[in-house]
């Protein structure tokens, strides 16, 4: 992949995650605001709306665009802070390349909770 | 009394490797730079002080060093603006030094070569050969005026992040130098500049750290251009410009003989 699309990426991730982290924060602590516009919101860190909310298929495929977002977004940040080191400069490839599994390996654990909660 | 200020500058003679500060009494008078201290301790008080200067009025770009921690030209900053009693005078961070303030602006001027900073044609004829000028309106020349001041300093190249880190980024100085041909009307280099500044050490390794900016002695701000940039070259704005063609030939103006006074007969 080539530096521009990686940077292009990064851009795009970026603004995914302020519109789904807006939505996130406000869903999540501060549903009384919501409320004040009218949008019914109670008790969301109750276990119930928890359960609730994990067997609902469509938030579950947009916490999956949350995670990859996050993950993608995070990574080529650390990407870009480890190739500007020594260390980086030397390995840059054995950087990506673990960077990479280690994205890989969260993304599949995060979807495996998700699925496991649609269960 | 005549008021003193302590000039407090990096030696560095190469062959011996030994490098530090070297104080220096200058004094002071209203309207006086930092490189007119640097000239009067070279002249009274140092002879083997070395410094590299050539316009004395911000226009050559040569005295580029960093004062009191920050870049900007000794012919430009005067003594009183500082408000400091120490002056601190150290060569440009970044740049290989060569001897006291003096830096090596040969990697530096290799980037800058790198990105083309020149008309790109097709009609090559007409360029090497012109008949008549290329058109440009005043809107147009607007686009990239303001990059155009660059006076190939290094004040910005010496506090970018990512140049002290990356030996082979190109820099502030050569994006502002890309953006500026990439943007004028005339030119028709979009392919082959852009193919110089979209590598892994190009164009997507600036941070947007903005130092280039705050430290540019003509106020280009090679932040911006960088910003523009990274638009131009992922929308692909101009590609496959067409330049601008030549403006018309003049009609020629017929001559009023009648009006014009016939010259004094030769005397000799």
């Amino acid at each position: 992949m080539r530096e521009r699309h990686i940077w292009i990426l990064q851009m795009v991730t970026a603004l995914l995650l302020f519109v789904l982290l807006l939505g996130h924060i406000f869903w999540m602590h501060y549903h009384e605001a919501l409320n004040l516009l009218g949008i019914k919101v109670e008790k969301v860190l109750a276990y119930e709306h928890v359960r609730e909310r994990s067997k609902n298929l469509a938030l579950s495929i947009l916490y999956v665009i949350f995670l990859a977002c996050a993950l993608i977004h995070g990574l080529i940040g650390l990407r870009n802070i480890i190739i500007e080191t020594s260390i980086g400069q030397k390995f840059g490839g054995v950087v990506v390349f673990l960077l990479v599994f280690l994205g890989l390996l969260f993304f599949a654990g995060g979807v495996f909770v998700i699925v496991m909660g649609l269960m | 009394m005549q008021k003193k200020v302590i000039f407090k500058i990096w030696r560095f003679k190469p062959p011996e490797k030994r490098q530090g500060y070297t104080k220096y009494e200058v004094p002071v008078v209203e309207g006086m730079t930092v490189l007119d201290g640097l000239l009067h301790i070279k002249e009274n008080i140092d002879a083997s002080l070395t410094i590299r200067y050539s316009c004395r009025m911000g226009v050559c770009g040569s005295c580029g060093m960093v004062i009191n921690g920050k870049p900007d030209l000794a012919c430009h900053l005067q003594i009183s603006h500082i408000r400091s009693k120490v002056i601190e005078v150290r060569p440009l961070f970044n740049h290989p030094a060569v001897k006291d303030l003096i830096c090596d602006f040969g990697p530096f001027f290799e980037k800058h070569r790198m990105v083309k900073p020149y008309l790109i044609r097709k009609d090559a004829g007409e360029q090497e050969n012109p008949t008549l000028e290329y058109k440009q309106l005043p809107q147009e020349h607007l686009d990239y005026m303001q990059f155009s001041y660059c006076l190939k300093c290094g004040c910005c190249y010496a506090v970018c992040p990512t140049a002290a880190t990356d030996e082979l980024y190109l820099g502030p100085q050569a994006f502002s130098a890309a953006f500026r041909y990439l943007v004028d009307s005339r030119d028709e280099g979009w392919e082959e500049r852009v193919l110089a500044v979209d590598t892994s050490h190009g164009i997507w390794r600036c941070h947007f750290a903005g130092s280039c900016a705050q430290v540019c002695p003509k106020g280009v701000d090679p932040g911006l251009a960088s910003q523009l940039l990274k638009r131009l070259v992922i929308f692909g704005t101009g590609r496959g410009r067409a330049g601008a063609g030549i403006i018309e030939k003049p009609v020629p103006v017929p001559e009023k003989i009648e009006k014009i006074p016939k010259p004094p007969p030769a005397t000799v």
